[in-house]
């Protein structure tokens, strides 16, 4: 049945990397059906009634980089869901949300289009496309639309489920290309992990995990507040000199951060901020790092009082009034007069000293067949090697050595949950092509990443993949994440992957059963790192060196009926342990030792003793 | 019987190492002997029959004393010291009581004065009211189990510690090495992660990731959502609020619809989100997790009686209340069970109410949650606990980010993995009460204190820093900046109190007189602070005791004639000896006491020092010198040119030349204070080039060291200002003078007034033998003297002088300074002795300046 409408046949929300780009997005399934027939250049008044609710479209450059450049598509004539791509965006913006990545693209489907658009937050990304599609349809129907009343829903539903403006400042100064630490939201209030696994620490607005519990109840207690600060020889405001009499005196916000001073304030009249950072005399605010040292806290405010923050406090009848936790950091951000200060880098800088990234190494393993053999055994290499490994992978979900769940656990919450625990050293994921179409990459980065091979025909039927191509741009997510510093390991006998080597930040390793490939050729020629097989040895090469490891006859994985299948495998994950730098003679020691049986712990029950025995000797 | 005034003497005191309250209390006619007081003893003891028995001959502030001790002894305070002394004014004693709590000591002084008095004239005396007051007072004031046992632990491993609030914030350790607790919080515990723990949902949800088994569930959105999770999960469900504690607004093991909807009910009053979960079947156990390790376990039952047939459940609560373990607080290892409405409750729930008689060992459940503090009991399972569920307990602290806290987990037994049962984890509680696992009410109590400080502080660190203690008569001031100076060089940031103020790394955060505890309270408070040298005045011994438990080193300077005299009832150098000797008495076993060996009552404190005794005197052969380094101990004296450092063969020497304060070791007071600065930072460890390098660069003059011999020239005269008061000063800086070349000497003085007659005469008669011009001076303040009384006495001294020629009384001190100079010529030494440090120093720079 044919119909004008604009119906979603599925809404996939991308969490992490994926084929469109490395920012979480909203993958909607658009079907227009016989609007297929009415480009907007066809609909009378379409554009201008579109862009009277709408007039920031104006600005979108769209395909011809300027602004305006989207209103001449829609005059020129453009389809739905590319006008739904556009309105999406701008309803973003509109609650508060800056601009961002937006793709409409035809499935092989007629009138079947998928509209991806940046997810800032999925819960108010998913309102502002549902209300982009209402206001399209209005604008093609030519019905009465309350723009009023939808802007101010969708600023509510930003207001409800966006960061606060402590925390944001804080994570956009840790995920910025400069810093670059990874970002988990924990919850919905604004707890944030930054970095991952047993580097991370925690935020939530401007407290660290590191923020005492003891140290904020004292400065919650002014009394208790100023008898501490005394003692240790700070001027205080007296409290009980309350007297409204004419204060000379200005009140100023200072901003404490690891034992430094980072930001201050004077606090004018009519509720704005002047930055004075610069003025603030060094024994003042030593006097303020003091203060915050005594109370025990790592980030807060200090309130002090003074005729002239340029001059020590003793000289001038200057006070300290209090010291506060978990401080506003936006007067300091947005001063009404003067500098803003990077307070949220400073933070950021705090918890993470020396450009430290907080990154564990991670493994993502894909490829179309074969992955979670790989994964097992990346992972016992790791382990071998004395790391605390988290692996999430086609049958379960390991915590060192015990399998704490079961099932697919290649998945972007199974990974997800590695990334979030405190005590994993290392993480191995696998990622299917379908969890990289469908859910998006656990992480935003890698350190190794493994191509095992890809067989396009598999691929083709789910998510509207029919060509070989769709099926390179799933997988090349993979080797689009690895780390400048990091490894793409990849498999050379298939030229598919071999492709990816180009797309790679860090350096490739390839491996492949036939010493004499000529892609090894050229990439040792070159000087790259290569493992394969010669003379029934397994051989590590770098450049024109050659170390052999081991032979394959010493790996007992290997022995039996599945021996061909497995060697690609073991040559894999032997390239992967080697990317992560694990010491030779461990990985032998873990080829020669590695078991597809379930490791058992050895483990007795208590209760044991007590079963009585029932055969003598 | 009268109590005069009352003090706290909150550390080390004249009486021993114990706080104690200290009364000062007037008796007259009969009282001062009970024998004259006739059947007296007979109406106290029927008043308070638990008293020890005292000496019939004496005075009435004896009852009162062993009354005191007695009340807080009864009502469960570990005290055991307590003392009565004769003072010299007649019938005037101080009575000195032990205390734990200062509040119940002082309240225990005015009940123990209520009951003389009643014994006195026979009225009645109301003890178990007395007494209960004293208990109540002390369950109140005293830490909390939690809090207590931690410190407990602290003070068998020698950690001190001090109560920065009237509540349960403690400070562990001193200056930059100082931690905290509050209850069961460490300073390091994260307030991000109490907020996590808040969070059921949330807590759930990391617990999740991290492999920890948990109860299904999800939060609700309202009444019907309720019952609709309850669908989903099947079975029995837990209805609870998400931000809750103490089990508030639970309803457990709940599976009607009608349960159901009650649940929501009870558990949206306490929060607005609410969530359902499975109800996991077995018992409740607490796992307390400290640092990265399992500690305790227990099993907890919520209060419950069983039934024999015969007795209401009524009764049956009430013989289990008879159990005198249990108490209406948390002063007992178990709280009585209350029969109040949420019980009545449980029991309709059971179809039971108060009346009813429960059959032969029934079990009749009170309330639906185990916590202590409603009446549940807790029976140690420590030694039970599998190390798969104590892995799982560790992971779940961890993932919240706690580092002291209590899990708590549903199974039917700890001894086998959570995994192979249906048990989870429910629940992580912050601040998790203590007293469950250090009293159980069942099985053995365990070490939790002990871990929590074992956490804090590694197994050799008490949280202590160099402690270094002086007094004496004169030279305190001078020693205590040399040694502050020797610290310094070593890299440490110091903290120095002295009689001009408070001083952290040389900048002055307090001004005046800075020589007592609350002084040195603040030294070790404060968070900069790696080693104190702390000025130890007598007055702040008298009245509070010491600011701190123990020193690394106690110098003693000297005690010679004394000074302040006849003050606070110390009337000879012996009564003053005993007071300083306090700092001797609280060196640690491995510290030092420097003592001034040619000073027989400075030396005689030898054998109060638990610590080694490093002696120094200028002569070498001194008799008790001499003999210590016989025995190959360590001594500091005067060889020659230079200062040695002596032990059995080995010899260090600084040269008295390369030490400027000793003006080339003519100024013989600056050389014993040289010698003692350079005792106590050898017996600190300091290496000796540090030493010798910090005794050439220490730099004494008026901007330093303000009234201590700071020399200046005027007109071709040499002029010196100093502070002395006291006749052994004023002997030492004649020596200093008689040291240094001058045609006439003439020296300005005044008199305090609250030194003894014959000190102030005295002080004139030996200026009177080395000084040509003599300028007295008096001042506004006469310090309780009538006018012109000091003056006189000045006058008197100088009857016999055998050198002044010329004597000048003058009213004001500027004016006297100013007289003084109007006198001198070329080549004469003028000693100022001023009084007003700051204004004299200022005035005399100014004059300096018109020249």
């Amino acid at each position: 049945m044919k119909r004008k409408d604009i119906r979603f046949l599925n809404l996939l929300s991308l969490r992490g990397p994926n084929l469109w780009t490395y920012r979480p997005v909203l993958e909607a399934w658009v079907d227009i059906g016989e609007l297929e027939e009415c480009p907007s250049n066809t609909l009378p008044g379409f554009v201008e009634r579109l862009c009277a609710w709408l007039p920031t479209l104006s600005e979108h450059r769209c395909s011809y980089g300027e602004p305006g450049g989207f209103v001449l598509r829609l005059q020129e004539g453009t389809w739905p869901a590319h006008i739904l791509e556009h309105v999406t965006l701008e309803l973003q913006n509109l609650a508060g949300m800056p601009g961002g990545f937006g793709k409409a693209r035809e499935t092989g489907v007629r009138g079947v289009y998928k509209v991806v658009v940046r997810a800032w937050q999925e819960d108010v990304t998913r309102a502002c496309l549902h209300a982009a599609r209402d206001l399209v349809m209005a604008a093609i129907e030519d019905t009465p639309f309350d723009m009023a009343a939808t802007h101010e829903r969708l600023r509510e539903i930003a207001g409800q489920h966006l960061l606060g403006p402590n925390t944001a400042c804080i994570v956009d100064a840790a995920t910025d290309k400069e810093r670059g630490i990874p970002a988990i939201r924990l919850s919905a209030d604004n707890l944030m992990q930054l970095g991952y696994g047993a580097r991370q620490r925690r935020i939530w607005a401007a407290q660290s995990d590191r923020t005492g519990a003891i140290a904020q109840g004292i400065a919650q207690d002014p009394e208790l507040n100023i008898r501490l600060l005394e003692s240790c020889g700070l001027p205080m405001v007296d409290p009980a000199d309350d007297k409204p009499q004419p204060d000379e005196r200005g009140r100023y916000r200072l901003l404490v951060v690891g034992g430094a001073l980072v930001a201050a304030a004077r606090m004018e009249e009519n509720g704005g901020a002047a930055d004075v950072t610069e003025q603030v005399h060094p024994a003042t605010a030593t006097a303020a790092c003091l203060a915050v040292r005594v109370i025990g806290l790592d980030i807060a405010g200090v309130d002090l009082v003074a005729e002239d923050i340029a001059r020590p406090l003793a000289a001038q009848g200057g006070a300290i009034a209090g010291v506060h936790e978990a401080p506003a950091m936006i007067i300091h951000l947005h001063p009404t007069s003067g500098e803003p200060r990077p307070v949220g880098r400073a933070i950021v800088d705090h918890l993470f000293p020396n450009g430290d990234a907080g990154r564990i190494p991670v493994v993502g393993i894909t490829g179309s067949s074969g992955t979670t053999e790989v994964a097992h055994w990346v992972a016992e290499f790791l382990r071998l090697a004395g790391k605390f490994t988290g692996l999430a992978c086609g049958d379960g979900l390991y915590l060192d050595r015990r399998q704490a769940e079961t099932g697919d656990c290649g998945t972007w919450r199974c990974g997800t949950q590695v990334l979030m625990n405190r005590a994993v050293e290392t993480a191995v994921l696998e990622n299917s092509a379908e969890v990289i179409l469908g859910q998006g990459l656990a992480y935003d980065r890698c350190q190794v990443a493994v191509v095992t091979g890809i067989e396009p025909a598999r691929h083709y039927g789910a998510y509207y993949i029919e060509k070989p191509e769709q099926v390179f741009q799933v997988f090349r997510t993979q080797v689009d994440v690895v780390l400048p510093g990091g490894v793409a390991v990849l498999h050379a006998a298939d030229p598919m992957v071999v492709e990816m080597a180009a797309l790679c930040d860090g350096e490739v390793i390839f491996f492949a059963l036939d010493a004499d490939l000529p892609v090894l050729g050229a990439h040792r020629a070159l000087g790259g790192r290569a493992v394969f097989v010669r003379g029934g040895q397994l051989i590590l090469a770098s450049g024109t060196e050659e170390s052999p490891l081991l032979p394959l006859a010493q790996i007992p994985f290997l022995a039996g009926d599945h021996a061909n299948g497995r060697l690609n495998s073991v040559l894999a994950a032997v390239s992967a342990a080697w990317a992560l730098g694990i010491a030779l003679h461990v990985i032998r020691t873990g080829s020669e030792t590695y078991s597809d049986e379930p490791a058992k712990a050895p483990s007795f029950d208590v209760t044991d003793p007590f079963v009585p025995i029932t055969h003598s000797a | 019987m009268n109590i005069l005034n009352i003090r706290a003497l909150r550390g080390p005191n004249l009486w021993g190492l114990h706080t104690a309250i200290q009364a000062l209390v007037s008796c007259s006619g009969q009282e001062l002997c009970l024998d004259h007081l006739p059947g007296f003893e007979d109406r106290l003891r029927e008043r308070f029959p638990q008293i020890t028995s005292f000496h019939p001959g004496a005075p009435l502030v004896s009852a009162l004393e062993l009354a005191a001790l007695g009340l807080q002894a009864q009502a469960g305070c570990p005290v055991a010291f307590s003392r009565s002394v004769a003072i010299p004014d007649p019938g005037v004693y101080q009575v000195i009581v032990e205390y734990t709590e200062e509040a119940v000591g002082r309240l225990a002084i005015e009940l123990a004065l209520e009951l003389c008095v009643a014994a006195l004239d026979d009225l009645p005396f109301d003890l178990p009211s007395a007494l209960n007051r004293l208990r109540e007072l002390d369950e109140e004031v005293r830490l909390g189990p939690s809090t207590g046992a931690i410190v407990a632990a602290a003070v068998a491993r020698g950690i001190p510690y001090r109560r920065l609030t009237e509540g349960s914030l403690v400070q562990f350790g001193w200056g930059s090495r100082q931690r905290r607790i509050q209850a069961a919080e460490m300073d390091s515990t994260s307030a991000i992660a109490e907020s996590i723990a808040q969070d059921k949902e949330l807590t759930k949800h990391l617990l999740e990731a991290a492999g920890v088994p948990v109860p299904k569930g999800r939060p609700v959105t309202d009444a019907e959502d309720a019952w609709a999770a309850a669908c989903e999960l099947g079975g029995p469900v837990v209805i609870k609020p998400r931000d809750g504690h103490q089990g508030k607004g639970v309803a457990a093991n709940v599976e009607s619809r009608e349960e159901v909807l009650a649940g929501y009910a009870a558990a949206h009053e306490v929060s607005s989100k609410v969530m359902v979960e499975r109800y996991l079947p077995g018992q409740d156990f607490r796992l307390l997790v400290i640092g990265n390790r399992l500690i305790a376990a227990a099993r907890r039952e919520p209060p419950h009686v069983i039934g024999d047939g015969e007795h209401t459940i009524l009764e049956l609560v009430d013989e289990v209340n008879s159990d005198p373990r249990r108490s209406d607080g948390h002063a007992t290892s178990l709280t009585k069970i209350s029969l109040d409405e949420i019980a009545l409750a449980t029991l309709a729930h059971q179809n039971f109410d108060a009346d009813s008689v429960p059959r032969k060992g029934a079990r009749v459940i009170l309330r639906n949650n185990a916590n202590l503090s409603t009446g549940g009991t807790a029976t140690d399972v420590t030694d039970d606990v599998h190390p798969e569920i104590a892995a799982r307990a560790v992971s779940a602290a961890q993932m919240v980010g706690l580092d002291l806290c209590g899990v708590d987990v549903v199974c039917e037994s700890v001894l086998t993995p959570l995994e192979n049962q249906s048990g989870g984890v429910i629940e992580v509680n912050a601040a998790p009460g203590l007293r469950m696992h250090l009293q159980p009410s069942f099985g053995k109590g365990r070490p939790v204190g002990e871990a929590v400080i074992g956490t804090m502080f590694d197994e050799r660190d008490d949280g202590r820093i160099p402690v270094v203690a002086v007094a004496g008569t004169n030279g305190k001031t001078t020693t205590v900046r040399l040694i502050a100076h020797l610290l310094g060089l070593t890299g440490k940031r110091v903290g120095m109190t002295n009689s001009d103020g408070v001083y952290i790394t040389n900048q002055r955060i307090d001004t005046g007189d800075c020589s007592g505890p609350r002084s040195a309270r603040n030294v070790l408070f404060h968070p900069d602070v790696d080693a104190a040298v702390l000025e130890t005045a007598r007055g702040g011994i008298l009245r509070e005791g010491l600011g701190f438990d123990r020193c690394d080193i106690a110098v003693i300077t000297n005690i010679g004639m004394g000074d302040h005299l006849g003050l606070n009832y110390i009337s000879t150098v012996e009564d003053l000896a005993v007071v300083k000797r306090v700092i001797v008495h609280s060196v640690a076993p491995h510290g030092v006491a420097v003592l001034n060996a040619a000073d027989p009552n400075v030396a005689g404190m030898a054998n109060a020092c638990p610590g080694s005794v490093t002696f120094f005197a200028r002569d070498r052969h001194e008799r008790v010198l001499a003999n210590h380094l016989a025995q190959g101990k360590r001594g500091v004296f005067v060889d020659g040119d230079a200062i040695v450092g002596a032990k059995g063969k080995l010899r260090y020497r600084v040269a008295l030349s390369d030490i400027p304060l000793t003006h080339n070791g003519t100024i013989l007071f600056q050389v014993e204070n040289s010698m003692a600065a350079i005792a106590a930072a050898w017996g600190l460890g300091i290496p000796w080039d540090k030493i010798r390098r910090g005794l050439a660069t220490f730099v004494s003059d008026a901007a330093t060291a303000p009234g201590r011999f700071n020399v200046f020239t005027h007109r071709g005269a040499t002029l010196i200002a100093d502070y002395g008061h006291n006749p052994d000063a004023i002997r030492a800086l004649v020596q200093a003078v008689e040291s240094m070349p001058s045609n006439r000497r003439l020296v300005v003085i005044s008199g305090a007034g609250d030194r003894r007659d014959c000190d102030i005469r005295l002080q004139t008669e030996i200026l009177g033998e080395s000084f040509d011009e003599v300028i007295l001076y008096q001042d506004d303040c006469q310090r309780g003297r009538a006018d012109g009384e000091v003056m006189t006495l000045l006058r008197d001294g100088l009857t016999n002088a055998r050198r002044t020629t010329h004597t000048e009384e003058i009213r004001g001190e500027m004016l006297a300074i100013d007289t003084a100079l109007s006198r001198l010529q070329a080549g004469d030494l003028c000693l100022i002795l001023i009084d007003r440090i700051d204004e004299a120093l200022a005035h005399i720079a100014a004059r300096n300046a018109e020249v």
